[in-house]
């Protein structure tokens, strides 16, 4: 069996090769990898790793798919692994899959092996081309978005993890006449990676901050004005905290951390749903720690959210609502800008089947336009 | 496979003997039980049933590959001891997959016999039983029945699929993780419960007043065109022009019986004293609130002036406060379109403000006033 040689941008897919063996094994001894690649053999040994190179790889063409070292251009040394598997060949389909070792991150190197294999790949039949990710592994949605592929949604329990249990995969996908270039992303990062004014800085939630994240939405006046108003569990602060950056990636919600700008302390939550892209429509919800109250922090939040929503995505509505009761609520939102514009009666699901009422404010590009933002809270 | 049998509560579900034939031919006489179970021969002999007992079954059991139970209650005598069948299809040991199916005889329904078996089913699957780690299920879009069977049983809703070779109807996708399986006498809410039974059923003609509300018919299609072409009606509905027979033929043989199968709008056709389309109205039921739905109504140009729209609009509320479970129904309509909303105010709305932009009309922003009629209200 002769492995073509793919060229890519900085990288060079080739065949495993005996020299690999080394790097091989602390590829595969990295935490990282042994967690997204669970069918991994953990602790996987140096036989193993000398079969690997020498039969089970080549063995892979044998499917029609195939396995390729990730090498440097200048100096060969092999930087991860990448292949295609799952062929079916009378749809033209096959799943990508790749690693790479600590020694190579921070360069993009996975981008542009997925892209060399992608293009090698369509330039020779393929039509179809899934990227199954974790859901906790943004940095690998980053490069399937990165190389065009679209979020077709979640195969839920599909991936036995090393605990016994199952977990979601998402389910990217490129086909062969899929525009070129990165996927487009409904909500971006954020410049420089937080928004702030000084006051409060604005940084996207992280795994770390489920213990935060429990304490403020235990908080019984917290939970009084969830929708519906029910404490949410433990595994689910988990599942909110460790998906954060997916469902940002995927454009759904942008889910931010309120921090003291002074002192780097947590104060409190803010998030945008964008919960109607066909109409440019995304919601705003806010909590804070009680200890921070009174500083009008949430205002500053919720202004600096709508300046980055409207300058950086095609929001054009953003919207909030308030339980009637929820007079201080009201009050951030109207010095944030919103308006308030009806008072939905039954809007939205309380407690043992009843219905509470909603009041409803919104804001639109043209108020910070005609006000100017008012960033002194 | 080996031989199993599962006990629920006073069921038994054991695998099919030859003598079970009779029992399922005659269950499987049930023009119903066909239309919500895909793949079964029509007319059924009872050849069909025997194949089935005592070759088929047997057969897929014996390989693994599937595991067909009869649902058995005994307390009920003779035929009528069979209650139903449920079985894992597809049913993968490696992957620790398997699709669920299910059926019950016409004369054991209405108390969860199917639902109260899979849940055995299930439990002993993911246990002990199989080992599986996810259960998929699949129904016809529009058999709503079954769909709220696997609610309560705890599947979630994945999305759809076009049937095998993509000429057949199309499908719901669910998948049942162990963790979701619910415990029994689990219910799914009020508003879904009777939103199943409602679209699960044929789309019903109701009275309003004088006028009626029924299903749209080919014989509308000229006066939907005209209608839809009505500068009024594109000025504040937004229908995208021009507006052809092409279309009209579409709403009425695709778009409103899809939407009613798939149980996200009863679009209705307002019918004047002879018969004939004098515009339209709609419950749509807002995606992740099953308690509330939006209105909307258009009225024939030459049908105006008469409190049409009031009295269709009262009507199909009625009807879905009782038929759809609904807490409130939502009324919005462009600033200005001041037709609409007198009718709405005159059928007993609230008006509750004006929604910025919050409308998209002909590719334009709108503003629009936002009211609603609450259960127990009535003009």
């Amino acid at each position: 069996m002769i492995v073509p040689t793919i060229p890519g941008q900085g990288v060079r897919l080739r065949g495993f090769a005996r020299r690999d063996v080394d790097d091989l094994l602390a590829g595969y001894a990295d935490p990282a990898v042994q967690r997204f690649l669970p069918p991994l053999p953990v602790p996987f040994t140096r036989a193993q790793a000398e079969s690997y190179v020498s039969d089970v790889a080549p063995g892979m063409f044998a499917f029609g798919g195939g396995l390729y070292a990730i090498a440097d251009p200048a100096t060969d040394r092999l930087l991860g692994g990448i292949g295609l598997d799952k062929v079916v060949p009378n749809r033209g389909q096959a799943e990508l899959g790749y690693w790479v070792g600590p020694w190579a991150r921070g360069r993009g190197v996975a981008t542009a092996a997925v892209r060399a294999l992608t293009e090698h790949a369509f330039h020779t039949g393929m039509e179809r081309i899934e990227l199954l990710t974790h859901r906790e592994n943004p940095l690998s949605q980053r490069v399937a978005l990165a190389n065009g592929f679209a979020c077709e949604g979640v195969r839920r329990g599909v991936l036995p993890n090393r605990d016994g249990g199952r977990d979601d995969l998402l389910a990217y996908a490129r086909l062969a006449g899929d525009e070129p270039g990165p996927a487009e992303r409904a909500l971006p990062d954020l410049p420089g990676g937080e928004l702030t004014d000084g006051v409060v800085t604005l940084r996207p939630l992280v795994p770390g901050d489920v213990d935060f994240i429990a304490e403020l939405h235990g908080l019984a006046d917290v939970v009084a004005t969830t929708v519906p108003p029910v404490a949410p569990s433990r595994d689910k602060i988990l599942r909110r905290c460790a998906c954060a950056q997916s469902h940002w990636l995927a454009g759904e919600r942008a889910d931010l951390v309120i921090v003291d700008a002074a002192t780097g302390t947590p104060t409190g939550d803010i998030g945008l749903y964008y919960q109607e892209p066909s109409t440019g429509q995304a919601m705003i919800g806010y909590s804070m720690m009680p200890a921070w109250r009174g500083r009008g922090y949430p205002t500053r939040a919720a202004q600096l959210v709508s300046l980055w929503a409207f300058a950086e995505t095609g929001i054009a509505r953003l919207i909030a609502g308030a339980l009637p009761t929820n007079l201080g609520s009201q009050r951030v939102l109207e010095k944030a800008g919103f308006k308030r514009e009806a008072y939905l009666r039954s809007r939205l699901p309380g407690n043992d089947g009843r219905r509470n009422d909603d009041v409803q404010f919104a804001l639109v590009a043209e108020d910070l336009l005609t006000e100017g933002s008012r960033l002194d809270g | 496979m080996e031989t199993v049998q599962i006990r629920a509560g006073e069921l038994l579900l054991r695998p099919w003997r030859p003598d079970d034939a009779r029992a399922v031919h005659r269950a499987c006489q049930d023009r119903e039980l066909h239309r919500r179970v895909s793949g079964l021969p029509w007319p059924y002999e009872a050849a069909h049933a025997e194949a089935f007992v005592g070759g088929l079954a047997p057969r897929l059991l014996a390989a693994g590959t599937a595991l067909h139970l009869g649902i058995f209650d005994p307390a009920a005598g003779g035929e009528h001891a069979l209650a139903g069948s449920v079985a894992l299809n597809a049913v993968d040991r490696d992957a620790g997959t398997a699709a669920l199916g299910y059926w019950s005889a016409p004369w054991a329904r209405g108390n969860r016999v199917t639902e109260r078996a899979a849940r055995a089913l299930l439990g002993w699957a993911f246990g002990d039983g199989l080992g599986l780690a996810r259960v998929d299920w699949r129904a016809t879009i529009g058999n709503h029945a079954s769909r709220l069977t696997a609610l309560r049983l705890g599947f979630r809703m994945i999305g759809e699929e076009p049937a095998d070779g993509g000429a057949g109807r199309e499908r719901w996708l669910a998948a049942l993780l162990p963790g979701d399986l619910t415990a029994a006498g689990t219910d799914v809410p009020d508003p879904v419960r009777r939103a199943a039974r409602t679209f699960g059923g044929a789309h019903p003609t109701l009275p309003a007043g004088a006028l009626t509300l029924r299903p749209p018919e080919q014989r509308d299609v000229s006066r939907i065109v005209a209608t839809r072409s009505d500068p009024e009606v594109v000025r504040w509905g937004g229908v995208p022009q021009p507006y052809t027979e092409t279309e009209a033929g579409r709403h009425v043989g695709r778009t409103v019986p899809y939407r009613w199968a798939r149980g996200t709008e009863a679009v209705f056709a307002i019918a004047d004293e002879a018969g004939a389309y004098a515009g339209s109205v709609d419950l749509h039921i807002l995606p992740g609130d099953p308690a509330v739905a939006e209105v909307g109504y258009l009225i024939s140009p030459w049908a105006r002036g008469r409190g049409y729209a009031t009295a269709a609009t009262r009507a199909v509320c009625a009807w879905g406060f009782e038929a759809l479970g609904l807490s409130r129904i939502q009324w919005r309509a462009e600033v200005g379109n001041v037709a609409s909303r007198r009718a709405a105010e005159k059928a007993g709305f609230t008006m509750e403000g004006m929604l910025r932009q919050a409308l998209e009309i002909n590719g334009v922003r709108r503003d629009c006033w936002v009211g609603s009629l609450l259960k127990g209200e009535s003009a």
